[in-house]
């Protein structure tokens, strides 16, 4: 059920909402900001790739690591944290729906009078 | 059907959905599922008919026969890697192969031929590998569906299936949701093909591409409509799906190639 939550959660929240704000930091607030969001962007690219290796990454999760990079670049760290963020968590989900699937894909199977008895 | 190189489990999954379908469908002859969405819709079928009278494939088909029949560099040519001579086998493919125990889809054996001959590897996205899958399927028409599990086959057979019973992508959509759950009903202005009828008719000439293309290439854009990294055509997931899906065709008859919207 908690696995249902996430994933609505974050496919209610399009890539598109992104806003930034990084206006009320002070100068050395923003330098270490700066770094931290640099981790972030590093965990999602890694857990992006381990979602690739498992044949289940998402979409979302490549376009968020983008914008995350050019808002960077353009100085808007926190819209950068923010989609860095969201990126890390939609590949996080995408891995665990990647292990949940692992487990109960056999629940689809066609409900049919031969199935039902067999398994 | 030579049914007994078919293990029992993958026979028994053949029969249960075909069962299913018959259930949801009780109008809709098994054999006529070889036309996808538009057994499921009379008016888009009619409109579909007269479209086949004019194929705009055609042109394709006789590109692929003209690079089928080719000589390689060496003299040799596709017809010698291919038993029949390539003619009329599409319906034992994709086939299992228990020396590298890899799924060997039309695609695959195709450049294995080149390659045995010296001849580079065409592009799995490339016209040249469509146009010449597309004549072999046209000369395969009529043939029913003979996709054999033998033993050593079971692993990749299960994979297939498993990827196709798996929700992927950030919409949480598994292949069934959509082409058993929900076959028949609408999505958005298309009818939900069933999944017995899948492999018939490749490649298949589809408007929204303008072109021939191949399964993969379809099943590529169904993982990205529900959010999933689509995979490269041809990875060994892709042809573990196409070899579930075409032993789940079993019985049926090749109508390819074939136009879709
Ligand atoms: C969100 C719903 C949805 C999901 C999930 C989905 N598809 Fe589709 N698929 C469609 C639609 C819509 C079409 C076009 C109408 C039709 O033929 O069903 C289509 C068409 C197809 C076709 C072509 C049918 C034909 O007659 O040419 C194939 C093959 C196919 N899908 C395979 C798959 C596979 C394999 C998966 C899982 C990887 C999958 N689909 C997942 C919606 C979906």
């Amino acid at each position: 059920m908690r696995m249902a939550w996430l994933l609505l959660i974050l496919a209610c929240a399009g890539p598109m909402e992104i806003s930034g704000s990084a206006d009320a930091r002070t100068p050395e607030a923003h330098v270490a900001h700066n770094e931290s969001v640099q981790t972030v962007i590093q965990t999602a690219r890694q857990k992006f790739q381990q979602a690739l290796k498992l044949d289940y990454a998402w979409r979302v999760t490549a376009d968020l690591i983008s914008e995350a990079e050019k808002r960077m670049a353009a100085g808007d760290t926190q819209g950068a944290h923010d989609a860095a963020t969201r990126a890390l968590l939609s590949a996080e989900a995408s891995i665990l729906q990647a292990e949940h699937e692992s487990r109960v894909w056999r629940e689809r199977l066609p409900k049919t009078a031969t199935s039902n008895v067999k398994k | 059907m030579s049914g007994d190189a078919v293990s029992g489990d993958a026979r028994q999954d053949r029969d249960d959905l075909v069962a299913f379908f018959a259930k949801r469908f009780p109008d809709v002859e098994f054999s006529d599922h070889a036309n996808g969405a538009y057994a499921l819709d009379e008016a888009k079928a009619r409109q579909w008919r007269e479209i086949e009278d004019f194929p705009p494939y055609e042109p394709m088909i006789d590109e692929g026969e003209r690079l089928f029949n080719t000589a390689f560099s060496n003299g040799s040519g596709y017809a010698a890697c291919f038993e029949h001579e390539g003619i009329g086998i599409k319906q034992r493919y994709p086939r299992f192969d228990p020396d590298t125990r890899q799924v060997v889809t039309l695609e695959l054996a195709v450049n294995h031929c080149r390659e045995l001959n010296g001849e580079s590897p065409l592009s799995y996205t490339g016209e040249a590998i469509t146009a010449i899958t597309a004549y072999m399927a046209f000369t395969s028409r009529g043939q029913k569906f003979d996709i054999s599990v033998p033993e050593g086959a079971e692993s990749a057979f299960n994979q297939g299936k498993q990827f196709y019973y798996s929700r992927r992508g950030q919409l949480n959509f598994a292949c069934s949701n959509c082409h058993l759950d929900a076959a028949g009903l609408r999505l958005r202005a298309e009818i939900l093909s069933a999944t017995i009828g899948h492999a018939t008719h490749w490649p298949a000439y589809r408007f929204k591409w303008q072109e021939l293309g191949g399964i993969h290439r379809r099943f590529a854009e169904c993982n990205e409509q529900v959010g999933a990294v689509a995979l490269d055509h041809q990875s060994e997931a892709y042809r573990n799906l196409e070899y579930f899906m075409t032993v789940m065709n079993n019985g049926m008859t090749l109508n390819g190639p074939s136009t879709r919207k």
